[in-house]
């Protein structure tokens, strides 16, 4: 009886769960291991083809040869991603400790001014860096302008433009794990260190960053993960034409026509996220389960 | 304004708990001259003058928004003063922060930094004021076996008990051998018999270090156990600065009657004095029969106490207190007599 009830009561998260999470990853995982039909979608029979694909390319006449253009477009988006991650934690950070330092109605104003990019659709918003970028763009014009330059500056369609465009998206996900973590610190806490004699730098590295670390945590997690597997920004500032993840799992479902090796690399990709995340989940637990 | 005199310092001052290049024996562990404090309109303190001695456990009681907690943290160097000075050892101090001051807080609620072991909060400012680490371990030995947490190294502050949190921050606070030793309403969150424990633990461990102690308290009972002196705050300004036996003795003033313990006040007048009104402690009146009494009132109500009864007795000067000892056969309604002593009238300013 209250076994029923309490299965009754879970059913709406697992429901939830189980649809919009395990169900769409067990999809790619079953893809992965089948075959490509010629018109795009998958058929049988079952292989590890999409795997082997990753590391090795096969000539026409069947034989493999290693190949690691697909593990640099790993190396390459893990790079971008992480270069992302510690750059919106540069600057979250201070952001986020500026906000919990300012009056409560304060607070929310700038929370609010921090969530704003959330109402405006995200390829609009990417969109709006080119226009910025670009040659006749805003940013040219102004260093123009200025006398900076004679010529416009290549800013667009590079890994810098990518980068960009990628902190500007996700820089939101690492400001307000880190904002709740840190409204939550005792400001007496800060007083005490200073009391006994730490100064600002030692107050930052042995109170307040130790205190913000599962802020830290689930920032950088919110970040490197969509970074990793972003397609928007590589597409519309990189041109395309480096591939990264996102832009190559997209390019195989669609114009490659090979949805196996899609589904294997995104499962490659999530497998290693949530990797990252269990580790996290063991080291984030309060400090009292550890030592108990 | 309030004056306050320098007390002459102690006999017994232990010269090597004074800091090196020590001004003259007249000067004062430390001497605050006319500081004020605002935030925005707001008259946080006064005008506040106030000598704090070596080896002295100082009170700074008032209610809350007297200002003590202000005054405490300007102490600290968490505030500034907006006007006036702050002298530790003949040097002004009021400028500097927290971390450049020889003073440790024991904050309110503690503040123990909840991602570090005991030892690791006691051993905190040893380690900021550069120590070496095996000279910390022994020292947090040290300081933990004093306030009986020996055991207590490694645990973390949320597997502690309120009074055992209290007794690291107070382990912590005094580590450093600070000059001196702030106190924010640190029993505040304890119950009534650990409370009782703390105060005596607090005093204990006050004589035992020679460090001067401020305890900032609105516990006028807190404040009459523990202190050398009090200093009774209201509105930003010391009303009265004096040993507890002074204080409750011969208040000032209605405020400091009022606060500090029970006070029957009487217009001057109704007792042939000159002057505004008079204070007489409910402990010192005594009920008498009401023919030859020089006060006479019915009895307006009783408490019985336990090992005392109160009666509230309605008399022409007003209602009057009387604190008569065990529960002798009084009738609400019925006439008493009240009397006391002469020398139980105390003269208030106003």
């Amino acid at each position: 009886m209250t076994r029923l009830r309490s299965l009754l009561l879970m059913a709406p998260s697992l429901l939830t769960i189980g649809i919009f999470m395990a169900v769409p990853m067990l999809v790619a995982l079953a893809y992965s291991f089948m075959t490509s039909s010629p018109y795009g979608g998958v058929q049988m029979p079952f292989s590890v083809g999409a795997y082997i694909q990753i590391l090795y390319d096969e000539d026409f006449d069947g034989t493999l040869a290693f190949t690691t253009d697909y593990l640099m477009i790993i190396g390459r988006s893990v790079v971008l991603a992480g270069l992302t991650t510690a750059a919106c934690l540069a600057v979250a950070f201070p952001t986020a400790w500026f906000i919990v330092c300012r009056a409560p109605r304060q607070r929310q104003l700038l929370l609010f001014l921090v969530s704003l990019p959330f109402w405006i659709n995200t390829l609009i918003r990417t969109y709006c860096w080119v226009l910025l970028l670009r040659d006749e763009g805003l940013v040219n014009h102004l260093l123009e302008g200025a006398g900076v330059t004679d010529e416009p500056v290549t800013l667009l369609y590079n890994d810098g433009a990518i980068l960009l465009g990628l902190i500007y998206t996700f820089l939101p996900f690492m400001v307000l794990p880190i904002y709740s973590t840190l409204e939550r610190v005792d400001h007496r806490l800060i007083e005490a260190a200073y009391d006994l004699y730490a100064n600002r730098r030692l107050v930052f590295r042995r109170i307040l960053w130790p205190l913000a670390r599962p802020g830290v945590a689930a920032g950088a997690l919110l970040v490197f993960a969509p970074a990793l597997g972003s397609f928007l920004a590589p597409d519309l500032l990189g041109g395309g034409r480096k591939l990264l993840i996102g832009s190559l799992i997209q390019l195989e479902f669609t114009s490659g026509r090979n949805w196996p090796f899609g589904s294997a690399i995104a499962v490659l990709v999530s497998t290693g996220v949530l990797i990252a995340m269990l580790i996290q989940a063991r080291r984030g637990r309060p400090p009292s389960e550890l030592h108990a | 304004m309030t004056t306050v005199s320098a007390r002459p310092a102690p006999q017994a001052a232990r010269s090597y708990l004074k800091a090196p290049g020590a001004a003259a024996s007249t000067e004062p562990l430390v001497a605050i001259r006319g500081v004020s404090m605002s935030f925005g309109p707001v008259k946080a303190l006064i005008d506040i003058n106030l000598d704090i001695e070596n080896h002295e456990f100082l009170t700074l009681l008032g209610p809350s928004g007297c200002g003590k907690t202000t005054l405490l943290r300007l102490l600290g160097g968490f505030e500034h003063p907006t006007a006036g000075e702050i002298r530790l050892n003949g040097q002004d101090v009021a400028p500097l922060p927290p971390q450049q001051r020889p003073i440790n807080t024991v904050f309110q609620n503690y503040a123990l930094f909840p991602h570090m072991t005991v030892a690791g909060n006691v051993g905190f400012g040893l380690e900021m004021s550069g120590w070496r680490k095996p000279d910390i371990a022994g020292r947090v030995e040290q300081m933990l076996a004093m306030v009986r947490l020996a055991d207590y190294g490694n645990r973390r502050p949320d597997q502690l008990s309120g009074g055992q949190q209290q007794r690291v921050a107070l382990a912590r606070a005094l580590a450093p051998s600070p000059q001196l030793l702030l106190l924010d309403e640190p029993l505040s969150a304890l119950d009534q018999k650990l409370r009782k424990e703390m105060q005596i633990e607090l005093k204990r461990l006050q004589k035992e270090s020679g460090i001067s102690f401020v305890l900032v308290t609105h516990d006028q009972e807190e404040a009459l156990t523990m202190s050398d002196r009090i200093a009774v705050m209201s509105a930003g300004r010391i009303l009265q600065l004096g040993a507890p036996a002074e204080i409750y003795d011969r208040p000032v003033n209605r405020f400091v009657a009022g606060f500090i313990g029970e006070a029957n006040i009487l217009p001057a007048a109704a007792l042939g004095r000159s002057g505004g009104s008079v204070a007489v402690r409910p402990e010192r009146v005594s009920v008498v029969e009401p023919g030859a009494a020089r006060h006479r009132g019915t009895v307006a109500s009783i408490q019985y106490l336990g090992s005392d009864t109160l009666l509230e007795v309605d008399t022409p000067a007003g209602m009057q207190r009387a604190r008569v000892r065990g529960s002798a056969g009084y009738e609400v309604g019925g006439t008493v007599g009240l009397d006391w002593p002469g020398d139980a009238e105390v003269e208030l300013q106003d």
